[in-house]
């Protein structure tokens, strides 16, 4: 079986892999340093590999991911924070932690290619190498 | 971005697909951070006071290193950089195997200015 890599797209404002969701799929509690983001069916591409997102020398074909849940959790440390950044301008309260995710996504058989499903081990398999949550504004919403 | 671990990397963009957004009065659409890393309008993972880790191969970011990916927002942000494992099929034959995967995965949740200057209020993913 051959690689596989999943993202939405970028969008014509160059919105980078980036989403709507429905807002209920999130649910936040700062003060635990707890969240969760659980979604179902999202429709993305099987890019199968990271640089043929951009490349499509190989030609994306549809994907889904049947279900997606990532946990965050462990508060390992706080921040609040005021960028210095003139062009990219944001603020807020950050809590790093740690995370786990459960997923699975399906490739449908198309354009002569086997269909592939992964389904990911248990969250507790999770190696988490970064992970944060907070509360922040940028832009127009900055300095708040 | 869910991909087969060890893929990652930031390169040129060449063509590229577009989103279907839902419609809302106003566009719905956000706009993205103005900082440009590669292709897309995004940081690496890491510390918000843009301090070197292993996760963004770019350096350290004295000015902040925003999580979000989109601008003019203000709400709730979840950032994961991982790596997991799983089982894959083919779906034709059958046939299993292991499977690794690395993850850069992200929410926003709250208010934002979208693209025709209206306060709109939503969730979005990084995927």
């Amino acid at each position: 079986m051959s690689a596989h890599s999943y993202d939405p797209g970028i969008s014509a404002n160059k919105l980078f892999w980036t989403i709507p969701i429905p807002e209920e799929s999130v649910d936040v509690h700062l003060g635990a340093g707890e969240a969760l983001l659980h979604v179902t069916n999202i429709s993305l591409s099987d890019v199968f590999t990271v640089p043929n997102s951009f490349s499509h020398a190989k030609t994306p074909v549809p994907a889904v991911i049947n279900s997606l849940r990532l946990e965050w959790g462990g508060i390992t440390k706080t921040t609040h924070f005021t960028s210095t950044d003139p062009n990219d301008q944001f603020a807020g309260y950050f809590l790093e932690n740690s995370a786990t995710i459960e997923v699975t996504v399906t490739t449908p058989a198309a354009n002569g290619l086997d269909g592939f499903r992964f389904v990911s081990d248990p969250a507790a398999t999770t190696i988490s190498h970064f992970a944060q949550i907070g509360h922040e504004h940028n832009g127009t919403f900055f300095p708040g | 971005m869910l991909g087969t671990a060890g893929a990652a990397g930031a390169l040129l963009v060449a063509g590229v697909p577009k989103i279907a957004f839902g419609a809302k009065p106003g566009s719905g659409i956000p706009n993205p951070i103005p900082h440009i890393t590669g292709p897309g309008h995004f940081f690496f993972p890491g510390p918000v006071d843009g301090s070197i880790v292993p996760s963004d191969p770019t350096g350290a970011h004295p000015g902040g290193r925003d999580p979000s990916m989109i601008y003019d927002f203000n709400g709730f942000i979840g950032q994961a950089e991982l790596n997991l494992s799983g089982t894959g099929t083919d779906l034709n034959s059958g046939a299993t195997a292991p499977y690794t995967f690395h993850t850069d995965m992200r929410f926003m949740k709250g208010v934002f200015v979208d693209t025709a200057g209206r306060n709109q209020r939503g969730a979005f993913a990084f995927i």
